[in-house]
């Protein structure tokens, strides 16, 4: 279990996001909610270490753990929000980077979306079919918990049901968390939810508290 | 690699051979995070970080250069054409 008892974090004198906490476990899907700046992105990565933050208390299986160990302990796979896969490489070279394994492989070989661009360079792909590829090829790694920000962004509706289907079969072994304004997709995978309000995480159960605390309008 | 082909004509092949294995590697790793920063993420999720990373360059560079360190060496005093230092 992945126990995050607070974080802040700072830009200047405002902070940004402020004694946030939450805990994932296997099984979990953690949806969060909030509008654009509210820290979000701040808030994966400043548990995934790759930004400092002003003050963060985490613990993995209930050891005390530092963000700058969960890249090396490999503890949390992460989807950011821009692409991130090297732009001339082909899609069948960059699968075998993150899989040794022939089996492995071919999973992601025989993706039925995947398999109609392996001979395409990343830079070559449409943005939905890129943020497929990111979002599948992440979520095979053996972390055990994966974040995703925003993953539903410019993918198709096909790609996206098949997204959420992979994504609830991958509830067996990982915990998830992903933010995403695409509210509605994520409400209905997600087994918890919180939106960031003023900094602040507040834990909500519907749709409706998504208006109440005005991320989405009455209407 | 360009920038070692310009150190060697410009300083010699032992001053351009430590400047390409020095400040090769910074321009590099400058270059990576002004156009390619969030690349990094594909680095981080394979374990890696970017002080890993780039330790790894530099000994890949270090590895490398040296046999063609060597060659550059041996031309340029087998035809003593090319300044040494």
């Amino acid at each position: 279990m992945l126990q995050l008892y607070s974080v802040s974090k700072f830009f200047g004198k405002r902070e940004v996001i402020k004694h946030i906490s939450f805990a994932l476990d296997t099984g979990d899907i953690l949806g969060i909610y909030g509008r654009n700046g509210c820290g979000k992105s701040t808030l994966l990565k400043t548990i995934h270490g790759t930004l400092a933050a002003s003050d963060i208390n985490l613990t993995y299986n209930k050891i005390k753990v530092y963000p700058k160990d969960i890249i090396t302990n490999k503890i949390i796979a992460y989807v950011p929000q821009h692409p991130f896969l090297p732009k001339n490489t082909k899609v069948r070279d960059l699968i075998p980077i993150y899989f040794a394994e022939e089996k492995e492989q071919d999973i992601l070989f025989y993706d039925e979306i995947i398999k109609n661009f392996t001979a395409k360079r990343v830079h070559e792909l449409s943005i939905g079919q890129r943020k497929y590829l990111e979002v599948i090829l992440v979520s095979y790694l053996p972390h055990p918990f994966l974040f995703l920000d925003e993953p539903f962004s410019m993918l198709e509706p096909l790609q996206i049901e098949r997204l959420k289907k992979h994504l609830l079969s991958l509830k067996k072994h990982k915990g998830l968390l992903i933010t995403d304004h695409y509210y509605a997709d994520v409400l209905e995978i997600s087994t918890k939810h919180m939106i960031i309000h003023d900094g602040i995480g507040i834990p909500i159960t519907s749709k409706d508290d998504l208006v109440t605390y005005q991320y989405l309008s009455k209407f | 690699m360009s920038m070692g082909v310009v150190s060697v004509l410009l300083f010699g092949v032992i001053y351009g051979y430590l400047i390409f294995i020095t400040l090769g590697i910074v321009v590099g790793v400058l270059g990576f995070e002004t156009f390619r920063k969030n690349e990094y993420y594909f680095y981080y999720n394979k374990g890696f970080t970017r002080l890993k990373l780039i330790k790894a360059s530099f000994a890949i560079n270090l590895i490398a250069s040296i046999p063609l360190f060597l060659i550059v060496l041996a031309i340029s005093i087998l035809f003593g054409n090319a300044s040494i230092i």
